[in-house]
């Protein structure tokens, strides 16, 4: 007997008995669909996180000194990296958290951050309108601001900011550049940052300490370079190592992905155990079904169906059911992804080897708990089995 | 073939159910031979095994012990395969039950054994049809057969049995359920086939149904009784047309 009769007369088993099937189908349907859609939401965060690192800058790479160990930053450091060759550009930080800032007899609190002219090619951030802080202005101490968007939309909605003065900490500073809008990256929203020269905040501030001194490696390459001789100049600036802390970008990937390809994992996990399940499901049925087709296979063998025949017919019931069940779950789970983020407004990437993996799973459980009920079919005895009513 | 023309060859046959003191003998020392062509109606009251005897023959049962032979196998020596095999090929059995299998056309039901054959479809179709027109059911094909009456479901399951050709047509009680001239044509069936050289058996326990046969084989509590030839024979298709005759007179 070839393949077509087995499948013709497993169909015509299933056509049968039509909601049983679909019940039987179901547990399928919903473990594909499951390990599809929650797979698609975990590589949506991770793309999400990965473009959100990407975005802080190129080639970027973070210090920060242990300030109470005695690893203080100052702008003299920024001299001290620009001689490293694996070191394109430096911008220092210093900055000052809900700041109050006035224009007019409106007032707000913003992140008011001093930094150079290289802060918008190291962080990845650039001007719309007007132009970032220059050398000359770091130089003279000009007290002139750059903005963010939030700053904009509640002092100037709908007005060029250009020109403005603003009263920062009493002080007046005039507006000659408004940066793009970047929105939250990593927790920070840099649309509230109002950004004036480093010389400037050092005064505005009172401190020379720098919190942060961004670097921007000269190339992807040298970016490990780079890391090794900042260590190495602040070991030689302190005596000893360790004081401050130096973040590259790729470690900084190199954690997220980490993180978020094991919460992938594991929502895999947790659906690939709902597709067992709906497996065990299909075992369950197949088990009833043989029993109360015992008397059929009894008939089917007294009339020359051999073991094989019988076999084949059990097995490839099962694996209809879960071959149909993964095909229903690929769409559903398809659609619940898409639903998911047009609905919820998360990134969520269905990708073809969550679909490969999960249908093949699906056969596969189709088949393994397909086996032992078809063989329990297949041995028999005609004579037992015609007897049983 | 074994011994001569011998299709069938039955040499010491028992068969036992349960142990020890519940013990129950269905068949006891059961020694005969089947010919070529020959149609034996297999007889006895209810309980003396002769459904048991029909299962052995039809390869569904085996012996507890004896030998049983057809052709040249040795049915105790053969694989549960090698069973399938024979009952597919050789052997078209009749149940008392029909054993219809109830979502299947009448149709399908006859094209069974001819699938597991590996038959092609369209050659499948046009066996199983002429065999249904055989039995008069051609008007009846794509009924399932719980549209059928009980005659009609018998005349289904000798559809099956005989759309195969088999050499040996066993049959259980294939006429218990028909009316007097229902069951005239179903002999007049069998007789034909036999004609045409088809071994036939059947269990029966009418003795005018055993009367149309070649040899009656009595059974009682397991023993074989008697085995004799029937000398006035009768014809079911002569019978057949002295009803129609009488149907016109009347």
């Amino acid at each position: 007997m070839n393949l077509w009769e087995s499948i013709r007369i497993a169909w015509n088993g299933l056509i049968g008995n039509k909601i049983r099937s679909l019940l039987t189908m179901l547990g399928v349907i919903i473990g594909v669909a499951a390990v599809i859609s929650l797979i698609s939401i975990g590589q949506g965060v991770t793309k999400q996180v990965s473009s959100q690192i990407e975005g802080l800058g190129t080639n970027l790479i973070v210090i920060t000194g242990m300030r109470n160990l005695g690893g203080v930053l100052e702008s003299s450091d920024v001299e001290l990296l620009k001689k490293a060759e694996s070191i394109a550009k430096v911008a220092p930080s210093i900055s000052q958290s809900d700041t109050t800032v006035k224009w007019g007899n409106s007032s707000m609190t913003a992140n008011v951050e001093g930094t150079n002219q290289d802060y918008p090619d190291v962080r990845n951030f650039s001007v719309v309108e007007g132009n970032f802080i220059t050398e000359n202005d770091t130089e003279k101490r000009k007290k002139v601001a750059v903005i963010g968007q939030d700053i904009v939309k509640e002092f100037f909605a709908g007005r060029s900011p250009i020109g403005e003065q603003l009263t920062i900490n009493g002080q007046r500073y005039t507006i000659v550049g408004v940066m793009e809008q970047k929105g939250e990256v990593l927790g920070q929203n840099l649309d509230s940052n109002i950004f004036i020269p480093i010389s400037s905040a050092e005064r505005l501030f009172g401190t020379t300490k720098l919190r942060t001194i961004y670097v921007q490696a000269a190339s992807t390459e040298l970016a490990p370079v780079a890391v090794t001789d900042i260590t190495n100049i602040f070991e030689a600036k302190f005596g000893k190592p360790d004081l401050v802390r130096v973040t590259s970008q790729d470690q900084l990937l190199g954690t997220m992905d980490s993180l978020s390809k094991t919460l992938t994992m594991m929502l895999g996990a947790i659906a690939g155990i709902s597709l067992l399940v709906g497996g065990i499901g299909i075992m369950n049925i197949m088990l009833v079904s043989v029993t109360e087709r015992t008397r059929e296979i009894g008939i089917r063998k007294a009339i020359g169906a051999m073991r094989a025949d019988i076999l084949s017919q059990f097995l490839v019931e099962s694996v209809i059911l879960s071959i149909s069940g993964g095909i229903i779950g690929i769409i559903i789970g398809i659609v619940a992804a898409k639903t998911v983020s047009s609905s919820l407004g998360w990134v969520t990437v269905v990708s073809l080897w969550s679909i490969l993996v999960s249908f093949s799973f699906a056969v596969l459980i189709g088949v393994f708990f397909g086996i032992y009920p078809a063989l329990k079919a297949s041995k028999l005895d005609p004579i037992v089995a015609l007897r049983r009513e | 073939m074994a011994v001569g023309n011998k299709v069938l060859r039955l040499a010491g046959i028992n068969k036992f159910y349960g142990m020890g003191e519940t013990q129950v003998s269905a068949l006891v020392d059961i020694n005969f031979d089947v010919d070529k062509g020959d149609f034996i109606a297999i007889m006895g009251p209810s309980g003396s095994g002769k459904s048991t005897l029909m299962n052995v023959l039809g390869c569904l049962d085996k012996p507890t012990s004896g030998e049983y032979w057809i052709d040249d196998n040795e049915v105790s020596q053969l694989t549960d395969d090698e069973l399938a095999y024979i009952r597919n090929q050789y052997i078209g059995f009749i149940f008392q039950n029909y054993n219809l299998l109830p979502n299947l056309t009448a149709l399908e039901n006859v094209e069974l054994p001819l699938i597991y054959r590996g038959m092609g479809r369209e050659q499948r179709k046009e066996i199983a049809s002429e065999a249904l027109k055989k039995v008069g059911l051609e008007d009846r094909m794509f009924h399932k057969p719980s549209e059928l009456s009980g005659g009609q479901q018998q005349r289904v399951a000798i559809a099956r049995a005989i759309a195969g050709s088999p050499a040996l047509l066993l049959a259980d009680e294939p006429t218990g359920n028909l009316d007097s001239r229902s069951e005239l044509e179903i002999l007049d069936i069998f007789q034909k086939l036999n004609q045409q050289g088809m071994t036939i058996l059947i269990v029966t326990h009418d003795e005018v149904v055993a009367e149309h046969c070649k040899r009656i084989i009595r059974v009682k509590d397991g023993l074989l009784v008697n085995n004799q030839k029937i000398e006035i024979r009768k014809d079911a298709n002569d019978a057949l047309q002295s009803i129609e005759i009488g149907a016109d007179v009347g």
